[in-house]
């Protein structure tokens, strides 16, 4: 396997492109330690990574598998400066900005999965949660938690391999994770620089077009009603749209979302 | 208390599953309103009097924020003031008492809050939100059961504000 021949000197600062860095052996949740920071007025930029996540968690409190400290668990912390109503459509630029970055760093053909998935060959490479804190209905931070499967190889994934896969799995080498995290920090920075203006209304249709089961079958359960129809993307507002072929909907209580 | 209070009400009794809210305002005594056990969809509203009539003859002179009603065969003893706050959901999304399911909820009844304490978790889509308390007082009434959807600018918490 050749390691990855990437030479990216600012690897052990602190600092990196206005990001300031915290690497940890062990924590509950990378989330969860930034939102103490959050909570102590640490700056926007402010990043943490683990080696090991205890506790990692997804969506709706699953768990986040982290094999041997081989995935890459970061949460970056941001203070936009947007109400509680546009912080959901925002919710989707991680996704799209990590597909992006997949796609033109790595060459991986990266899809999203609704809400917050990125896929590979249809098995998941990434699994991204938003965590954000309110105030007079105003987002006070927002907390963007990523784990990407980097150095995984097919038995550290166990159970889990018809369903997931790593980096190391699709290009069969070596990778360094703080490596990937500098790379992907830098270009993370240059689109949150130029972000509001230019892209609040480009969100959805650019999640659109990366999403890989637009226009398929799907299932979902919304106010304890199962309701199947065709997947049309999501609204500018961030909703999810349903079209049941009597109607289309648009779904932002979503318990159970599958596809079929 | 205006039509409009009343009715605003009565939508808090209906979109939760609170049986029952009594409100005691300076002036105007008690309301009660109440979900008839047997008939879920009917509301009964019935003050300790009859429907407030504004009578402005004896309106005592103390300065006061509210419309000065008062309803004639009102206790003679004035109730002690207690404003209601309603803090309401700044999103559409699920309500979450606590952080997983297996946690301690963020906030019981009776429970003291100040500005920046965490109330709850909205979740819409894939984004979770804690709301943080905007007000010092005392929580009420929790108007929204685990894991129900709520609509923007429901109301989640009754909070009796204090100084």
């Amino acid at each position: 396997m050749d390691t990855e021949k990437v030479s990216c000197n600012s690897l052990h600062t602190e600092e990196l492109a206005g990001f300031n860095i915290i690497y940890l052996d062990s924590v509950t949740s990378t989330n969860d330690y930034l939102k103490d920071l959050a909570e102590k007025e640490y700056a926007a930029g402010t990043v943490v990574c683990a080696e090991q996540q205890t506790h990692g968690r997804g969506r709706n409190g699953r768990k986040w598998h982290n094999a041997a400290g081989k995935g890459l668990t970061f949460s970056i912390l941001l203070r936009p400066h947007i109400t509680v109503q546009q912080a959901l459509i925002y919710s989707y630029i991680p996704a799209i900005v990590l597909a992006r970055f997949l796609r033109d760093e790595y060459q991986v053909p990266a899809w999203v999965k609704w809400p917050n998935d990125i896929y590979v060959q249809g098995k998941k490479l990434a699994g991204i949660l938003c965590e954000s804190a309110s105030y007079a209905k105003r987002i006070k931070y927002f907390i963007i938690g990523y784990g990407i499967n980097i150095c995984q190889e097919t038995n550290d994934l166990a159970e889990l391999q018809n369903s997931a896969i790593s980096l190391s799995i699709l290009q069969k080498k070596h990778f360094d994770k703080r490596i990937f995290l500098c790379k992907f920090l830098f270009r993370l920075t240059e689109i949150v620089h130029d972000f509001p203006a230019r892209w609040e209304t480009e969100i959805a249709g650019e999640w659109n077009s990366l999403c890989y089961h637009y226009n398929s079958k799907v299932t979902v359960f919304a106010r304890n009603r199962q309701i199947d129809g065709i997947f049309r993307g999501i609204s500018e507002t961030g909703a999810a749209v349903i079209d049941t072929g009597n109607e289309v909907l648009k779904l932002v209580n979503i318990n159970e979302f599958s596809l079929r | 208390m205006r039509a409009k209070e009343i009715r605003e009400l009565v939508k808090i009794i209906e979109t939760s599953n609170v049986g029952e809210l009594e409100i005691t305002r300076w002036l105007w005594g008690k309301i009660r309103i109440s979900k008839a056990a047997s008939h879920p969809a009917a509301i009964t509203v019935s003050a300790p009097v009859e429907a407030p009539r504004p009578v402005a003859a004896h309106a005592p002179v103390q300065p006061q924020p509210v419309e000065r009603i008062v309803i004639e065969s009102a206790p003679v003893v004035p109730v002690k003031e207690s404003n209601l706050v309603e803090i309401k959901s700044p999103m559409v999304g699920t309500f979450y008492r606590s952080p997983s399911p297996e946690s301690e909820a963020y906030v019981k009844d009776g429970d003291m809050i100040t500005p920046g304490k965490i109330l709850c978790i909205i979740e819409a889509m894939k984004l979770m939100n804690e709301i943080e308390a905007e007000i010092k007082g005392k929580i009420v009434k929790i108007l929204v059961d685990n894991a129900q959807p709520v609509e923007f600018n429901q109301p989640l918490f009754l909070v009796e504000p204090v100084k």
